[in-house]
This record gives C-alpha cells, sequence and structure tokens, in this order.
C-alpha cells in the first residue's frame, strides 16, 4: 500500500474514524491490527518476521531490567537482541550479496566455488524496524529507558504503521511514552499534519516521480555513449528524486501521525543547503545519521581517542551506513566516500583560511561545492554497480555536447525543482520547517491550491516506487 | 479531533478554488488541444454524416487518420469514382483504439433509428489488439463512457481500487480527468521543442517497444464488429501507413475474416517515402494527400461490396 494511492487513503480514513470513535486502550488495539494489516499488504509472510523482532526483544527488554540480571547476563540478552535483528537483515539483505561476492573473490583467486544463487525476498522496511527495535534494548541495556510490560503497547511502537516501512526510525524513549500515554490531537497537530500530508504527496509525486524519469533514462544508457551534460543531468535529477521520495514519505508519515496524536521526529532539514559534509548529515535522513551516532560512533569511541581513532570511526560508521542502504558495493563505496570526506573536512576545518570572502558568498559557495560533492556520491548510490558508476563518471571530462536529451532534461529539472527550492529557501530562512503554517490562511489556501492542482496535473508519466522501501 | 477555527477556513478556501478550476475547464476545455475541442464536435461530425447526400461513410481512427486523410478529398474522389455522391464523417480522438471505440460507436453511431451505409476503422501498427482499461480510463470516464457502461466496466474491466476510485474521480471532475492534457499543455509553453523531444524520456535504450501480452486479444474489435453487424453497418479495415512495413495482426485478422470485413491495402506505390513521416509516426501534408488519393479508389472498389 503505497502512500501515494487511492488504496492507502482510504484505508488510513477507516483507521482514522475508528480512531476517533475509540477510548485509548482500544485505539492502541485497532493501531495495531491496522499496522500489521498495512505491513501485511506487502506480503502476508513478512509478518513472521516483525513478530519475531518483537517478541524478542520484548523479553529482552524485560530481562535486562530483572533483579536476577547479573552484568554478564544482561550483556548475553543485549547480544541476542542484537545478533537476532543483524541476523534477520544479514539472511534477506545481505546473504545472497556475501554469497555472490565469495564467488566472485574465489573465482579472482582461481578457486571455482560452487555457491547456490540466493534469491531471497527483501521484507521491506526490514532495515527500518530492525533499527527501531534495537534502540529500545540498547537503551534500556544502557539504563536510559524503562521497559513496558505491556506487550502490545511495545508491538504497536515497532509496527506503528506510518514510519514502519521507510522511517523515520524512532527511539523509544520518544514514541513509546506517546503510545503508552493519552494523546489528544490539536489544532496544531491538525494544521501541521495537513500541511505534512499535502508537501509530502507533493514532492513524491510531482518532484520525486518526473525526477526518476529523467533519471532512469540517463542510467539506463550505455555509459559510454553518455555525454558529460547527460550525466550531469541524470545525477542532478536523481538527487532531487531520491530527496522528493524520501523527504516525501517521512513528510506524510509525519503528518498521518500527527492527526492521531503522536509525534514523529522531522527527519530532513534541508540537506541541500548544507554548507560542508557534518552539516549535510545533520539535515539528511536524521533518524539515521543519530542512530549510527548514539549506537556505532560514539560506543566506538567517537572523537574522545585521538584523531586516528576519530577518522577510523568515522569511515567505520559511514561505511556501515552505506551498507545499510543495500547489499550492492556501490552503497559501500558511498558510505566510503561521505566517511573519507567527512573525515578530510575534520581535518581541514579550522587548519585552512576561507577562501571565500564575505559571509554571504562565502556560505553560497560552500553550499553549492557540497551539493556538487554530495551529487558524485549519488552516482555511487544510483548506479547498478561501481563500474558503471566509473564510467558516468568519466564522462563528465569527455565533453558537454548539447544532445536533445539534455536540450530536454535540464529545462524540466528547473521547472519542477527550482520552485521548490525557492520555497525551501524560505523555509530556512525562517529557520522554522512549518513556517508555511504561522503564515496568513489565504496565504495557505493558496500555497495547498497550488500544491493540489499540481498534484493532479503533474504526475510522471510513469509513476516509480519510494527507493527507501528498497531498504 | 475537535479542530475548529482557522484551517478548516483554509480548507474551505481550497475547495472555492478547485471549484473555480473545475467550472473554468468545464467551460473552457475545448481550448485545451484541438483533440478536446474534436471530441466536442463528434456527435455532431456524425450527425453532419449521416444527414449528408448519398453513400455515408463514416472513418474512426485516431491522429494517424487526422493527420492520414483528408476527408473532404476523400469525398470528392469517391463521388467520382463511384456512381453518386457519397458523404465522409471523420472522428479521430487522440491515442485511442477499438478499447474507446467500442464505448463511443455504441453512443454515437449504433443507433437503431440511423446508422451509416459503412464504417472505415483506421488504425496503425498493434493498435487492434486490448489493452487494459487501466490504461485509458481517464479518457473513457471523461468523454466515452455512458452511465449504463458504468457498472460493467467497474465489475469486469476495473475491478483494483486505484482504478475504480480515479475513473469515479474522472466522472465527477474535470480537474481530475483532464490531468494528462494539462502538463504537457504547460510543459509546451514553458520548454522549447517539450513535445517533440519528450518521447525521448520514455524510450529506453535497449528495451523493447511496448512490451506487450505474449497471446494478444482482440475483445475491443469483436465487440465493434459484432455491435456493427447487429446494426447492419458495413465495416472496412484499412491498416493506415507507417515509417516501416508492418502485418496485421492474425488474430484482427481472423476476426475480419469471420465477419466477412475487408482489410484494404492503401499503401502508395507498394510504401509510403519515411521521409512523408516527419515525427516518425504522423504523415505530412504531401503524404496525406498521396494516402487519401490513392486510398480513394481502392475503398470505391469496397464500399458496394462492403454494403451489400
Amino acid at each position: 500500500m503505497l502512500f501515494n494511492s487511492f488504496e492507502f487513503w482510504i484505508f488510513f480514513g477507516i483507521v482514522l474514524i475508528l480512531y476517533r470513535a475509540s477510548g485509548h486502550r482500544l485505539q492502541n488495539r485497532m493501531l495495531l491490527l491496522a499496522s500489521y494489516y498495512f505491513y501485511g499488504s506487502w506480503d502476508w509472510r513478512f509478518l513472521s518476521l516483525i513478530v519475531v523482532s518483537t517478541v524478542v526483544d520484548y523479553y529482552v527488554g524485560l530481562g535486562l531490567v530483572s533483579p536476577e540480571s547479573s552484568r554478564a547476563r544482561r550483556k548475553r540478552l543485549v547480544s541476542l537482541s542484537v545478533a537476532v535483528n543483524l541476523g534477520l537483515l544479514g539472511v534477506f539483505k545481505y546473504l545472497g550479496f556475501f554469497a555472490d561476492s565469495a564467488a566472485a573473490l574465489l573465482a579472482q583467486l582461481g578457486f571455482q566455488a560452487n555457491l547456490p544463487s540466493l534469491h531471497i525476498i527483501l521484507p521491506v522496511g526490514i532495515s527500518f524496524y530492525t533499527f527501531q527495535t534495537m534502540s529500545y534494548t540498547l537503551d534500556i541495556y544502557r539504563k536510559e529507558l524503562e521497559p513496558t510490560r505491556d506487550f502490545l503497547d511495545f508491538a504497536l511502537y515497532v509496527s506503528f504503521f506510518p514510519q514502519l516501512v521507510a522511517g523515520p526510525i524512532e527511539r523509544a524513549r520518544r514514541l513509546l511514552p506517546q503510545v503508552v500515554g493519552e494523546r489528544t490531537v490539536t489544532k496544531q497537530d491538525f494544521r501541521e499534519g495537513l500541511y505534512c500530508i499535502l508537501y509530502g504527496l507533493f514532492k513524491k509525486v510531482v518532484i520525486a516521480d518526473n525526477m526518476a524519469v529523467i533519471a532512469n533514462r540517463v542510467f539506463a544508457m550505455d555509459p559510454a555513449s553518455v555525454t558529460g551534460l547527460e550525466s550531469l543531468l541524470g545525477v542532478y535529477a536523481f538527487a532531487f528524486q531520491i530527496y522528493g521520495d524520501f523527504h516525501g514519505y517521512s513528510l506524510i508519515a509525519q503528518g498521518t501521525a500527527r492527526w492521531m496524536g503522536f509525534h514523529v521526529m522531522d527527519n530532513f532539514r534541508h540537506p541541500y543547503f548544507a554548507s560542508n559534509p557534518q552539516d549535510f548529515w545533520r539535515r539528511w535522513h536524521i533518524s539515521l545519521s543519530t542512530w549510527l551516532r548514539d549506537y556505532l560512533y560514539i560506543p566506538l569511541g567517537g572523537s574522545r581517542k585521538g584523531t586516528a581513532r576519530t577518522y577510523r570511526n568515522l569511515l567505520t560508521t559511514m561505511v556501515l551506513g552505506g551498507l545499510w542502504h543495500g547489499a550492492n558495493w556501490t552503497f559501500v563505496v558511498w558510505g566510503t566516500i561521505h566517511g573519507g570526506w567527512l573525515a578530510i573536512h575534520r581535518w581541514v576545518s579550522g587548519r585552512l583560511p576561507d577562501l571565500a570572502p564575505g559571509a554571504v558568498v562565502g556560505h553560497l559557495v560552500r553550499v553549492f561545492v557540497t551539493f556538487q560533492l554530495v551529487c558524485v556520491t549519488w552516482l555511487f548510490f544510483r548506479a547498478d554497480s561501481v563500474s558503471q558508476a566509473w564510467a558516468f563518471l568519466g564522462s563528465l571530462f569527455s565533453g558537454f555536447p548539447l544532445t536533445d536529451l539534455a536540450r530536454l532534461g535540464f529545462p524540466l529539472v528547473a521547472f519542477f525543482v527550482l520552485p521548490m527550492l525557492t520555497y525551501e529557501f524560505w523555509v530556512e530562512r525562517r529557520n522554522d520547517l512549518f513556517a508555511i503554517t504561522r503564515s496568513p490562511g489565504l496565504a495557505r489556501a493558496a500555497f495547498y491550491l497550488v500544491i493540489i492542482l499540481l498534484l493532479v496535473w503533474f504526475p510522471a508519466p510513469v509513476p516509480s516506487e519510494f527507493i527507501y522501501f528498497q531498504f | 479531533m475537535n479542530v475548529k477555527g482557522s484551517e478548516w477556513r483554509v480548507l474551505a478556501l481550497v475547495a472555492v478554488g478547485m471549484l473555480l478550476a473545475e467550472v473554468g475547464l468545464r467551460f473552457g476545455e475545448t481550448s485545451l488541444s484541438g483533440d478536446m475541442a474534436h471530441l466536442d464536435q463528434m456527435e455532431t461530425r456524425v450527425k453532419d454524416m449521416l444527414d449528408g447526400e448519398g453513400f455515408r461513410v463514416l472513418l474512426v481512427g485516431n491522429s494517424l487518420l487526422l493527420r492520414g486523410v483528408d476527408p473532404d478529398l476523400l469525398a470528392a474522389r469517391l463521388t467520382e469514382e463511384g456512381d453518386g455522391p457519397v458523404s465522409v464523417g471523420m472522428v479521430h480522438p487522440d491515442g485511442t483504439t477499438p478499447l474507446e471505440w467500442s464505448y463511443f460507436l455504441r453512443k454515437l453511431v449504433f443507433n437503431p433509428s440511423d446508422t451509416p451505409d459503412a464504417m472505415v476503422l483506421a488504425f496503425g501498427p498493434g493498435h487492434l489488439s486490448d489493452r487494459p482499461a487501466s490504461a485509458a480510463l481517464l479518457r473513457l470516464a471523461a468523454h466515452h463512457v455512458d452511465g449504463a457502461d458504468v457498472p460493467g466496466l467497474l465489475r469486469e474491466e476495473l475491478t483494483d481500487v486505484e482504478s475504480r476510485s480515479q475513473f469515479v474521480l474522472a466522472r465527477a471532475s474535470r480537474v481530475f480527468a483532464l490531468r494528462d492534457r494539462i502538463a504537457p499543455r504547460v510543459l509546451d509553453a514553458l520548454v522549447p521543442r517539450y513535445r517533440e523531444l519528450a518521447p525521448i524520456l520514455l524510450r529506453s535504450p535497449g528495451r523493447a517497444a511496448s512490451a506487450g501480452p505474449s497471446t494478444p486479444t482482440f475483445r475491443y474489435l469483436e465487440r465493434i464488429l459484432e455491435d456493427a453487424e447487429t446494426a447492419g453497418v458495413s465495416v472496412i479495415l484499412i491498416p493506415m501507413p507507417a515509417p516501416e512495413e508492418y502485418s496485421v495482426e492474425a488474430g484482427a485478422l481472423a476476426l475480419a475474416s469471420r465477419f466477412g470485413v475487408p482489410v484494404l491495402d492503401p499503401s502508395v506505390d507498394g510504401r509510403l517515402d519515411p521521409a512523408r513521416f516527419p515525427d516518425g509516426e504522423h504523415l505530412d501534408p504531401l503524404g496525406m494527400r498521396l494516402l487519401t488519393e490513392s486510398l480513394a479508389p481502392v475503398l470505391a472498389d469496397a464500399l458496394p461490396a462492403a454494403s451489400r
């Protein structure tokens, strides 16, 4: 059930009516059933995996605070939680990749390994909910959180449908109290939820899907025949495809949750206005970057164990963050580039003078350069293979003839993206993601009317699936 | 959730805006494109043809027909070749195939009180085989389907939530029904050479053009031929020329044979020069004239036989 489908909105309408008619305990039970129905509509077999993760982590959570639990036992319990969740990921997401990579490596070394070719269906959202449940047990282990003793409430925390299949990855200390406690829907919730839903649908249907047509066209070409301009076009189109797609989904998740009284975290803050890689990761997929910071980077030592260890920790975190996105060497390379870039930025900061004098000009230059470098990394993220990515990168140095595809594609990218960026710049200047909801009613009405008409009139000729559903 | 005040007022303003857009489109939709104007005139065209003198022929097709045959020239040539006057009417909604034709022919043509003497179906490569109703549901909903057709369509052809929802919305709202016409119009105005270059985006290198079903079906063509037989309308099939040679689908030929429908070859000296197809699909004005002149005697021979 995609968020941009009639089926989802009919489903959500029914859920909302039942939710409003129910008391708190019944609301939670109803939401849990709705969430399982939502998840099962992808493939009913996936339900068993989320139930396994839920059951294991619920009992691990209780075991961690049991008076009988010694330090060693607590360590074993949290290891069990991590092993089960990463094990699910390992089998369903990475087993085929590792098997194929091992076979390829053995072949390179001259050994013929007849490893079975595995074609395991990737359960949608597995990377998101496993990380979400692990944060629960890890926080209890760190004594930062008390476990819930209501299994069904915990199950709802794990499977809450607005953010189940593509995030944001919520923390138990934020979401669980909202599940357990009474909720109200205020005027502000309704207003901001409406904005999130409409703007989210716009970002997915109008921006992401239209950019996908261009990006897919370019990346389907033979890399040997792609020109520099076409390569740039494909990368820029993909940059806005993935942003529109993922931010759109996160916004719709936020909006639907707000209409039920839940506050789900902001997952994006205008990442393409970032002025350096560190700033980028404070704005892009915030729920994942903070998760990796809190449960990987800091436990590895963060920046507290000297410069070399800091760079190692940065690189490790980003490489694993890349691998989280998918079972392909392209994601590993993508993560590695980001890790290296963060390390270089850390080293360079404060050592070199600001080469662009003037606050505004300097900032614009940094934003521009950061965006270009982010786009280079998207090349690896989007490409089917590392060799394809290198070929596209190489084409950037092979000349810039103006082909028909470039002649059409760039104006189309500008048509869709520039108004969106102009609006987001206006929001950025106000440092308030919901600035439009505090504008006069007539301005909001005009904004929503334009969004709705664009939604109706500018769907892509070929709609595409949410990219992050693959993770 | 007890929400009062400003946001409902905002939504009310949005609703007013949508209503204005709805009204604006209902009154101004014919100016969206030549095809919209044609759709508005289709009933009049059919009526004019039925009110015409002598042998009455209706040509049915899509843009290949619009840019391929000159109806006035054809009528004049058919009159010269035949025993009496011939009236020619033409209906050619863009992008349509037997799927849409089967619905609007029932509405406009297969009328017991008055029907054309002959009907010519002009088609291009692969046009006669079925495509799913969901592929054309906006246009079916907005232009071609009668109220009586809706229950059957929803029950038998539009069986999933998405297509049913879109169909119902398109029946109710012009803003939604015309959504596939507005974007090209706007982009055409803002992006240089948009219409000419847009097919590049959907043409994927190395991918076979239009992957259809392995065994094509011809339910809609069969429906047209059955309806025509019941209404006593003679049918002739004419494959329109294309830059490259193509064969009429075997299933369509079998149906034509079963219903005794002639399939004519209108080609000029074998094939029209590819230079006559500037966009790779439609004829230029010279090609249209050549085709019309070439079609007239072939059609003139077939018409008396078809009417017997």
